[in-house]
Parts: C-alpha cells; sequence; structure tokens
C-alpha cells in the first residue's frame, strides 16, 4: 500500500531549480534511502516533505492528503543540523516538542524516549553541552515524540562515529520492525545500501530508482 | 490559542534563563545603565573643566579666576591668546578665558576707571558641554558685573547723599539771607516813611519860617525894638530857611531808598526762584536714589523658572534635572533596547535548528509570533520597571512621575518598537545585517526625535512630518504626562501616525516572512 505519493514534483528558488519533475511513490513499511552528493538537493526535498517548503510545481501525498505548507502533516523527522534549542535542557526539549506537537501523555512519551535513546543521565543537560552524538540522538528523540507512521532522517550519519552510526541504524530497523515507514537522506552509500529497502539517487536535479547493484554503476 | 503562547512564552524564558550570562544582561543591563547614567544625571554641573586664563593679572583678574575655581574649574594661566587657543583645539582645554582690560571715563567720578571685556573661545564641535562652559561662565560674569554694578550705584548714591546735605546746607544759608534782605527791605520802607514824615515837617516849618519872617517884617516896620536883634533874629531864619532848603535833596534820597527797595525785592523773588529750584533738585535726587541704578546699564532683565514650578503632589519639591531627563531617558532606552532586543532575538529564533520543527508543528503560526511578541513585551517591560525601581530608590525621582498616563505611553513605545524590531529581525537573513539595521533605525529615531536635533530647527515641512515620528511624540507625551501630569491625549494625526507605522512593521514581517520561506536554507 502506498503511503506517499511524490507527483511532478519540483522545487527552485527564485531562478535556481533544485528539483526537477520527481515522481516515485514509497509504500508502507518500506526503507527508502535517498542517495547524493552534497548540494544534489536532499534537504530540500525533505523540507519539501515534512511541509517546510511549499512545492513550486506537483504534489506530495501522504495518507491520501496533498500536502502543503499550511497542512500539519503527520511526519517525525530529524534534521541534519539537529533540530533541538541549544539553550533548553533534553528534558526540556522534549516537553517543548511534545506540547507543540500536541501529543497525549506527554510525561509518559517522554520518559519513554529519555530511556529508548538512553538520554535519561543527559536529561538536565543544556542541548549546546551534549556532544555530537548525544544530540543526534537528542533530535532523534523529538522525531519520535508524535509517534507518526512516517519518520524521516536527512543525513543522520553525519559526522558520528562508526558505534554510533551502528547504533542509530539498529534504531531505525527497530522502528521499521514495528511498521514505521521510514526515509533516510544521506551522501553514505555504504550504510544506506545496509539498511535501506528500496534507494534512489538524485542526479541533475531528478531522482533515480536503483537496485543494490546500480548503484555503483551511478556514481561512478 | 493561549496555551499555545504560553507554551512559546515558557519555552522562551526557559532558553533565556539557562543562558546564565542573557539573563545577567537582561537584569543587570538596565541597572548598570541606570547607575552609569543616572547617578551623574543627579548632579549635572560640570566638573573637572580645564580653563585656560589670559588675564592682567589685577585684582578683578585674580578674584574672577578664584571664583572660576570655586565653581570646580581647573584653571591654567596662558601667556597669550594664541597659545590658550591652541590648548582649546587641541584638546587640553575645554575653555579660554581672556579678560582684558578697558579704560572707560567714570561718570561719578569724572575720572579713568577700570572696565573689563572678557571673551571666551570655545570648542563647538564638543556640543554637549559647550553651552553648559558658557552658561557657568556667563552666569559668573553676570554675577561679577552686578556686583560691580552695585558698587558703582553704591558710590553713586554716596555722591547723592553728600550732595544732598550740600544743597540743604545751603538751602538753609538762601532762607537766612532772604529773612535778611526781606527785614533790609522792611527798614528802607521805614526810612522812607520817616522821610516823609522829615517833608511834610519841613514844608510845616517853611510856612512858619514866612509867618515869622512876616511878623518880624511887621515888627521892623514898627520900629519899636532895636532893628539889630530883629536882624539877627531874620539872619538865623534865613540861615534855618537855608539848613531847610538844603533838606530838600530828601527826595533823591528816597528815590535812591525806594531803588533799593526795588532791587532787594527783585533779589528776594530771584532767592526764592532759587529756593524753588532747590527744593526741586532735591526732589529729583531723591527720586534718582530711590531708582536701582544697577539698571542703568542693564534696563531689560530676564528671569525664568519651570511653569510647573513643582511636582504635582509634591509642593516643596523643586524640580530636578533627572526628573526632566527621565522620561527622555525611558524612550531613548525603550527605542534602543525594544528594536535591537527584538531584532536579534527573532532572527536568533529564525536562524535557530529548531525553527523548522515550531514551522512545521501543530501550533499556528501565529501563535508563534504572538509568543515571540509578548516574550520581548515582557522582557522590556521587567526591564523598564527595574530602571523605574532603581531610579525612584537611588536617584530619587519623584514617584508622581509614573502616571497612568506615563504607563500608557510606555507600553505603547514598547509595542511599537518591538513591532519594528521584529520586522527588521524578519526582513534581514543575517544576524550583522539585522542588528546594522537595527541601529540604524534606532539611531534615526533618537536623531530625529527631540533628545538631540530638536524639530523645531528643522524646515517647517519636514519639522512637522517628523513631529508625527512614534519617537517624537511619545517622548514629549511622556514628558508631559510625568512633569506636568497631563493626560496622554494624542491628536488624530498621531494616532493614525502610530497605527499606520505598527501596521508597516506588522506588514513588513509579513513580508520578511514569506521572503525568509522561500530561500533555500
Amino acid at each position: 500500500m502506498e503511503i506517499i505519493s511524490i507527483n511532478n514534483l519540483s522545487k527552485s528558488f527564485k531562478k535556481k531549480k533544485v528539483i526537477e519533475n520527481t515522481n516515485f511513490s514509497i509504500k508502507q513499511g518500506e526503507i527508502l534511502g535517498i542517495l547524493g552528493p552534497s548540494g544534489s538537493g536532499k534537504s530540500t526535498f525533505i523540507k519539501t516533505l515534512i511541509g517546510f517548503h511549499k512545492p513550486s510545481s506537483g504534489e506530495i501525498i501522504i495518507n491520501s492528503e496533498i500536502i502543503n505548507t499550511k497542512t500539519k502533516n503527520p511526519l517525525g523527522f530529524s534534521t541534519q543540523e539537529n533540530s533541538v534549542y541549544d539553550y533548553l535542557t533534553v528534558k526540556q526539549n522534549l516537553k517543548y516538542f511534545s506540547k507543540i506537537y500536541q501529543i497525549p501523555e506527554r510525561k509518559k512519551r517522554i520518559n519513554y524516549l529519555l530511556n529508548k535513546l538512553n538520554l535519561k543521565e543527559f536529561e538536565k543537560t543544556l542541548g549546546k553541552n551534549l556532544s555530537g552524538g548525544t544530540k543526534k540522538r537528542l533530535d532523534i528523540a523529538c522525531a519520535l515524540i508524535p509517534d507518526s507512521d512516517i519518520i524521516v532522517f536527512d543525513e543522520p550519519f553525519l559526522g558520528l562515529d562508526p558505534a554510533l552510526i551502528n547504533s542509530i541504524s539498529k534504531l531505525i530497523l527497530e522502528l521499521n520492525s514495528k511498521g514505521k515507514t521510514i526515509i533516510i537522506s544521506s551522501h553514505r552509500v555504504k550504510e544506506l545500501s545496509k539498511i535501506c529497502t528500496k534507494l534512489i539517487a538524485i542526479k541533475n536535479k531528478k531522482f533515480y530508482s536503483l537496485n543494490k547493484s546500480e548503484i555503483e554503476h551511478v556514481y561512478n | 490559542m493561549a496555551i499555545n503562547i504560553l507554551t512559546i512564552l515558557s519555552k522562551n524564558y526557559k532558553t533565556m534563563l539557562n543562558s546564565k550570562l542573557s539573563s545577567l544582561i537582561l537584569i543587570l543591563g538596565p541597572l548598570i545603565l541606570i547607575m552609569i547614567i543616572g547617578l551623574p544625571l543627579q548632579d549635572p554641573s560640570l566638573k573637572n573643566i580645564n580653563a585656560g586664563i589670559v588675564s592682567p593679572g589685577d585684582e578683578f583678574s585674580v578674584q574672577f579666576i578664584s571664583k572660576l575655581k570655586e565653581r570646580g574649574y581647573n584653571t591654567f594661566e596662558e601667556p597669550s591668546i594664541e597659545s590658550c587657543k591652541n590648548n582649546v583645539i587641541n584638546g587640553k582645554n575645554h575653555v579660554c578665558v581672556s579678560i582684558r582690560k578697558s579704560e572707560i571715563t567714570n561718570m561719578v567720578e569724572g575720572k579713568l576707571s577700570n572696565n573689563y571685556d572678557i571673551k571666551l573661545h570655545v570648542d563647538f564641535s564638543k556640543q554637549r558641554i559647550v553651552w553648559g562652559i558658557i552658561g557657568s561662565i556667563s552666569g559668573l560674569i553676570d554675577l561679577e558685573s552686578a556686583r560691580l554694578a552695585e558698587e558703582t550705584s553704591s558710590t553713586f548714591n554716596d555722591k547723592i547723599d553728600a550732595t544732598l546735605i550740600f544743597i540743604d546746607e545751603n538751602e538753609n544759608n538762601l532762607r537766612i539771607v532772604d529773612t535778611r534782605l526781606n527785614q533790609i527791605r522792611e527798614n528802607i520802607n521805614n526810612i522812607i516813611n520817616e522821610n516823609e514824615k522829615i517833608n511834610l515837617k519841613k514844608e510845616l516849618i517853611d510856612t512858619r519860617i514866612v509867618f515869622i519872617k512876616e511878623d518880624l517884617q511887621y515888627i521892623k516896620n514898627l520900629g519899636i525894638i532895636d532893628n539889630t536883634l530883629l536882624i539877627q533874629i531874620e539872619y538865623n531864619l534865613n540861615q534855618l530857611e537855608t539848613e531847610l532848603n538844603n533838606l530838600q535833596d530828601t527826595n533823591l534820597i528816597e528815590n535812591s531808598l525806594r531803588n533799593a527797595e526795588g532791587q532787594v525785592s527783585s533779589l528776594r523773588d530771584k532767592i526764592l526762584d532759587i529756593e524753588y529750584s532747590i527744593e526741586e533738585l532735591s526732589e529729583e535726587l531723591e527720586d534718582v536714589k530711590r531708582y536701582d541704578l544697577s539698571r542703568l546699564s542693564n534696563p531689560v532683565r530676564l528671569a525664568y523658572e519651570s511653569a510647573s514650578g513643582s511636582i504635582e503632589g509634591e509642593s516643596n519639591r523643586k524640580l530636578e534635572f533627572i526628573d526632566y531627563f527621565f522620561p527622555t531617558f525611558l524612550i531613548i532606552f525603550i527605542i534602543f533596547s525594544s528594536i535591537i532586543l527584538s531584532t536579534t532575538l527573532t532572527i536568533k529564533e529564525r536562524s535557530s535548528e529548531a525553527y523548522i520543527r515550531n514551522m512545521t508543528s501543530k501550533i499556528p503560526r501565529i501563535s508563534n509570533y504572538a509568543g515571540n511578541f509578548i516574550t520581548y513585551l515582557t522582557l522590556i517591560t521587567l526591564q523598564i520597571t527595574i530602571i523605574i525601581l532603581v531610579s525612584l530608590f537611588l536617584l530619587k525621582i519623584s514617584l508622581s512621575i509614573i502616571t497612568i498616563s506615563a504607563i500608557s505611553e510606555i507600553l505603547i513605545a514598547i509595542i511599537l518598537f518591538i513591532s519594528i524590531g521584529i520586522a527588521i529581525g524578519q526582513l534581514f537573513n543575517s544576524q550583522e545585517s539585522a542588528l546594522g539595521a537595527a541601529i540604524t533605525v534606532a539611531l534615526i529615531f533618537t536623531l530625529f526625535s527631540s533628545i538631540i536635533i530638536p524639530t523645531e530647527i528643522l524646515p517647517q515641512t519636514v519639522s512637522k512630518i517628523i513631529n508625527l515620528s512614534p519617537s517624537v511624540m511619545l517622548e514629549t507625551s511622556l514628558r508631559q504626562s510625568s512633569v506636568f501630569n497631563l493626560p496622554f491625549t494624542p491628536s488624530i494625526p498621531e494616532i493614525v501616525s502610530l497605527i499606520f507605522i505598527f501596521l508597516i512593521s506588522l506588514f513588513l514581517t509579513y513580508i520578511g516572512y514569506l521572503k525568509h520561506k522561500e530561500k533555500e536554507i
């Protein structure tokens, strides 16, 4: 069953085209990897998908609903910049985002996430004082607050050590095993090919579906 | 909506409180500012002003210099006017005071007396103190000039007193002369009267002599008695007649006496005229004495005092400089603090990594803006409250300047300048450019208010427009409410201007939001 459908999606900033006439779909329970070098438009696609940017043309349909900047989409997302407040503690961040995502039973959800992402010991630590890995875990925790069926990760492995990459990969697989549809953008071919069920590559503003065997060929 | 705004508000305060430096600056900033600015304002008199002096070194100059020192001036004797002026130009001295002696004829004593020309050479580029220095030294010169004028008028009065005494003495002498002349005139009249009696008697005697002579002739003709004896008698009668004829000249004496009497009368009339003139002169001199002679040199005097006199409800408390300056200081603080704080926090929030979550959350974007707006509003209000409280307790400003009108004006100013700050924060992309724009806008509002450039000196059309600027309008209203306890009653153009600027800010905020939203992040 298709959960996300991208139809003729284009996105440009003034005269600069970033995404051009893209079409693909994602089935429920899939792990979609979006591959592309830096500046290829991965983040723009992710930000358009989560409703931050308005498509220049075309549409994104999630659960049969057309997504735009006015609709509040049901996606959980983690960005490459770690979208958390540096001057809020881990717990304050989770509390605040659970409020703005209007989550019922906030305390329970926050405690669950603190334990799940091993953040309990840092709950009173300010975001700015967290290490890169812990901050990424906090960002992922924020992405998981709405408990949505689709979770988007933008460059989740960026700047992390192999142990952390491994840990996050495991978490993604675990989420997927619970029925979540996952979309990951990254330029790390190896990590993506390990966990993704479907891969799409971006080249010259266009998206190409790839078999695992095609990956090396595309980039070469 | 309210819960959403509270969530944003709570988040903003938490981020602020978690940043120790931010909290410290927010609370200590106004405290330090009011301490630094407020304490010197309590005593705004000039201190440590260096004055170069070129003087003739006489008693007046020494006295003048010592008075300058009493007023807190550091005085330095300069060898020449050129070096004195150079020291002002190179910043060593604040003012060069040139004292020059000029000799003029003293109107009282009719001899040469010393007068002084004092010239100040100042650096007009030091706008903030130059008029203070000129005012202070002019005040001292006025005092010295008044002292000298009083001395001169006192000498003049002494001279008048001496003249009046002299006149009085001579008036008495004149009265004595007059009395004596009157006596002389009376005596002359008596003599004339006596002379007239003598003339009558002489005529009678003449007649009698004629009768006697006729009788003698008759006796002689009778020849009874010896003629020798009769001739002897006749001889004696002729002698007597001759003597009596000699007395015929008494008419001449009488004429002379009458002339003398006429002259004495005329002299008395003249003396009476002189007496009358002296009396008039005395009265004139008494009038001159009653007149304040120091005003001869300064016939029109200027005095000024506050139209309000004292603060409402505190009749014994005179308005101090700090009371007049405080409303202006508050508006300057609100302009800078509101614009810069809201610009900085807006762009900080916008460039925050977490911004994307706020924008894609279920909270309406308007709640985000409203939450942020209320955060800035409460922060600036907190700062203003700190400033007012510190000023009340430390600077002893009057509590009565905090009126309901003043509070309304303060709130309007905060709301308006915050909205301008948010618009700037939305329009610019980088923190540096936004901050630069915020400072520029704040400076423009400060410069084109009555605070630095009085609107009255601008061309009329420009002045009319600038008078509708919120800084001018609110500064003027706040001053009037605080100092004169007047209610806040803006005119329709003023209300329109305030609403217009607020709406323009909202519009620019929206434009900035749209512009920013379509940029690649």
